[in-house]
């Protein structure tokens, strides 16, 4: 029965995905980018495919994630704003029936825009690689679309939703850098204002998922091995995925709906 | 803006979540826990320097603003082969990838003293006298295009050269430097009589008490935390050297 119902939920909400236009906007970003490519490849050099590849890469890559982030957020606070949600609850469905279905739909969204963002990248990288690339991208968009749907479940706001969830992903996307500038020498470690800044980084940091190690542009470029890190990267989905489900979970248990 | 206080007191009571929910939540945090602590992101090396990013690039990223940029490069320069506790840093960087780098920081922002302080004060101080000639030439040479921004970094290589390398006469040419080229009213009148301290017999303690205690003292240095480098410098080499 539960099965069943998440089933449904999730075919119904990757429709919608399709209905709102995401792939038609991923394929603009895809023809918008195979112009762009050709034109770093006239301008190069040398390494032309190379540059080729890692600017198309990074295009594709923030495009899928907004895509899927937006769509996510959209989607379920359009459900709480159109009191959807309460229909939805008046059902014997229970709740995290609806929230294991949106996340799958969601999932199944991601998995899609992976795919169609990598078939390009197929023209001008080994396929090994792309394949790496795009299994790992789809693990990143199932993980922010989970993130996404714990903001969106949080704020039912848009505008807050999107801002949490950029906040979030630019914060473990960049964590990496911003640990090992403060490990320097000549940070003024004897400071206690310093220690407490430094010690809350690194809680911070190890509360947020380890998103440097997922599609990595060097995989394409032939310059690091593709699935090096991959029982990694599976690990960090899993767990990190789970996580925000439960706090999405516990959130939607709260809800006065 | 988000209504906190709405939003807690419309919720249900905690207690309306299940077990198995906190259980599952404990479970992931505690493993997210464990999963960053087996996996810790590696500091960066010597090795991992790469040529700076082009001027060009570095606009695109930035957003056509390049400013702020330029001073994050500042920091992650300075983050390669200088983890605390080596007493000895930045031996294994290659210091013409490091030039290069401070090169295109100057040149993203011409005004700012971080470059000029980072190569005098830090990369110069290596004991290895190539990697520090290159580094006083990198500071000779950022000197000259603007003498009268830039003649503190210089009055340091004057002195690295003096007393690190034991080499007066590239002392002498830096000094010289300094009084036919840092002639604006901002520049105090001790930093071009500088000659005449390096060629006193004075040894490097005292030589450096001299010139950071006149830079200290000479209200030139207007951010807390460089005042805190520069004294904490003074501290460092009056330990070394009783």
């Amino acid at each position: 029965m539960l099965v069943r119902a998440v089933a449904t939920l999730g075919r119904f909400t990757f429709i919608e995905a399709i209905h709102s236009r995401v792939a038609i906007a991923a394929l603009l970003v895809i023809a918008l980018g195979s112009g762009l490519g050709q034109f770093t490849n006239m301008l190069a050099l040398t390494d032309s495919s190379g540059i080729q590849v890692a600017t198309l890469a990074a295009l594709y890559r923030l495009t899928a994630m907004f895509l899927v982030c937006s769509f996510t957020i959209t989607s379920v606070v359009r459900e709480h704003n159109d009191k959807g949600l309460e229909l939805l609850f008046s059902l014997p469905l229970p709740r995290a029936g609806y929230l294991l279905g949106k996340w799958l739909g969601c999932t199944l969204t991601a998995v899609a825009m992976a795919a169609l963002f990598a078939l390009p990248l197929g023209l001008t990288a080994p396929w090994q690689a792309v394949a790496a690339w795009a299994v790992s991208l789809a693990l990143e968009l199932m993980l922010m679309a989970s993130a996404s749907l714990l903001c969106a479940l949080t704020f039912t706001h848009v505008v807050g939703s999107l801002a949490a969830t950029a906040a979030f992903y630019a914060l473990a996307r960049a964590m990496g850098a911003l640990l090992a500038i403060g490990s320097g020498s000549v940070a003024p470690v004897e400071s206690a204002a310093f220690q407490a800044a430094n010690a809350l980084l690194h809680g911070i940091a190890a509360l947020l998922p380890r998103l440097d190690l997922f599609t990595r542009s060097a995989w394409l470029t032939g310059d690091a091995q593709p699935f090096a890190d991959f029982g990694l990267i599976a690990l960090q989905s899993l767990v990190y995925t789970a996580l925000l489900l439960a706090a999405g979970f516990i959130d939607l248990m709260r809800k006065n709906v | 803006m988000f209504d906190w206080a709405r939003h807690w007191r419309d919720e249900r009571p905690l207690a309306r979540v299940p077990g198995p929910g906190w259980v599952v939540l404990a479970l992931a945090l505690a493993a997210q826990v464990g999963f960053s602590t087996v996996t810790p992101r590696a500091a960066p090396s010597a090795a991992d320097l790469q040529p700076p990013p082009s001027i060009a690039a570095v606009v695109v990223a930035s957003l056509g603003d390049p400013l702020p940029a330029a001073k994050v490069m500042n920091l992650l320069l300075q983050a390669h082969d200088n983890q605390p506790g080596l007493s000895i840093p930045f031996t294994k960087l290659d210091y013409l990838t490091v030039i290069r780098w401070l090169d295109r920081i100057v040149e993203l922002d011409p005004r700012g003293p971080y470059p000029l302080l980072a190569a005098s004060r830090l990369y110069a101080e290596v004991p290895d006298a190539a990697r520090q000639r290159l580094m006083l030439d990198f500071v000779h040479r950022q000197f000259r295009a603007d003498p009268n921004q830039r003649w503190a970094a210089l009055a340091h290589a004057a002195y690295v050269a003096r007393h690190r390398l034991k080499d007066l006469a590239l002392a002498r040419e830096y000094a010289q430097s300094l009084r036919l080229y840092a002639t604006g009213p901002t520049v105090p009148a001790w930093a071009r009589q500088i000659e005449i301290l390096l060629l006193a017999d004075m040894n490097e303690l005292a030589t450096a008490r001299v010139l950071l205690g006149a830079l200290l003292e000479s209200g030139q240095v207007t951010d807390p935390a460089e005042f805190r480098f520069l004294s904490r410098r003074l501290s460092e080499i009056s330990e070394s050297k009783p």
